[in-house]
């Protein structure tokens, strides 16, 4: 079995790339953990509702 | 020789009262015959419209059940089923479609914000009655977007290309659905957003489901059981590289031991696998 590289987010901040968003996250083949910094947990919200649907996007 | 007949008076007397027998037993048969024959058509009457009306009235509401069906659905022959039963214009009563509602092409927000019309009313709609066939649909953007519905299973051809918001819960104003299972063959089909908000109890990918585009994240189904999360992680395809799959890490903490979930995600190396 593989060893997989894991990192974890410090408490009230998520992980992220700028794609991927974590708290814990088991990288993939291949993936530094260089490539991931930490936000605040009130920045990822923010992140998330701009991204929820609305009636500029949808119904 | 002369004989000497005498007729008795009793037999005479005899006579009398038999044709008087005769005249009271025919006046009793009409009078019977005529009063039985008029409460009997009185009665028949009653019940012939009592049982008349309550048929007429089944059969007028099949006439119209079937004739709003019919438009509704153009004789089973519709297949634009975009926007079809958006919104809260229905109830238990009337949301019977007659038809399989088979969606070709476009299935965009079918059901999306579909709630039951009497605001009292805020369970999930039971729609387990209504046939879909999906398996010429090919974009079901905001498919249940929103909507109060209980259950769903949709099965996918590898025609599907894009389930983003399909289920999402926008504003939080609906409940989580207590099942979905699907089947999306099409590795390239896009699940953006699929999920958001959405505290679904189970999340059944079936056997064929294949994820490669996008990634998928289903991080608020807190409770997603273990056979749910186990059929997630075997759908993700093994070709792609870059993709993250994110899960509520309370459910998984809940559903498998360390080794476990070790030993699960191993078989897909080239994922990352967030937990948030």
């Amino acid at each position: 079995m593989t060893i997989r590289k894991v990192i974890y987010a410090e408490e009230g901040k998520i992980l992220t790339n700028g794609e991927i968003y974590g708290k814990q996250i088991f990288l993939a083949e291949g993936v530094s953990e260089t490539d991931f910094h930490e936000i605040t947990e009130e920045e990822y919200n923010e992140i998330v509702e701009a991204e929820a649907l609305t009636n500029e996007n949808g119904l | 020789m002369r004989l000497n007949v005498k007729f008795s008076e009793q037999q005479t007397g005899f006579n009398v009262k038999f044709g008087e027998l005769q005249t009271a037993g025919s006046g009793g048969y009409e009078k019977g015959y005529e009063e039985g024959y008029k409460k009997g058509e009185e009665k028949g009457y009653t019940n012939g419209y009592t049982e008349g009306e309550t048929k007429g009235i089944e059969q007028g509401k099949q006439a119209e059940y079937d004739r709003f069906w019919d438009a509704f659905q153009e004789n089973g022959n519709r297949t634009s089923y975009a926007g079809a039963f958006v919104d809260y214009y229905w109830n238990p009563d009337t949301l019977r479609p007659k038809y399989i509602c088979k969606v070709v092409g476009a299935g965009s927000s079918m059901f999306a914000r579909c709630y039951w019309r009497n605001p009292n009313v805020v369970e999930p709609m039971d729609i387990s009655h209504i046939s879909i066939d999906v398996t010429e649909a090919t974009t079901c953007d905001q498919i249940f977007a929103n909507a109060n519905v209980k259950s769903v299973t949709l099965i996918f051809s590898d025609k599907v290309t894009s389930l983003k918001y399909a289920f999402t819960k926008g504003g939080g104003q609906s409940k989580a659905m207590d099942n979905i299972t699907l089947l999306v063959p099409n590795p390239n089909c896009i699940w953006n957003n699929a999920f958001d908000y959405h505290e679904v109890t189970e999340l059944n990918l079936l056997d064929g489901t294949v994820i490669g585009t996008n990634g998928f994240n289903v991080q608020r189904a807190i409770g997603l059981p273990k056979e749910s999360i186990i059929s997630i992680i075997n759908a993700l395809s093994t070709t792609t590289s870059g993709l993250a799959v994110t899960l509520s890490k309370t459910a998984v903490n809940n559903a498998f031991t360390d080794d476990e979930w070790g030993v699960l995600i191993s078989t897909k190396p080239n994922w990352n696998i967030s937990l948030i």
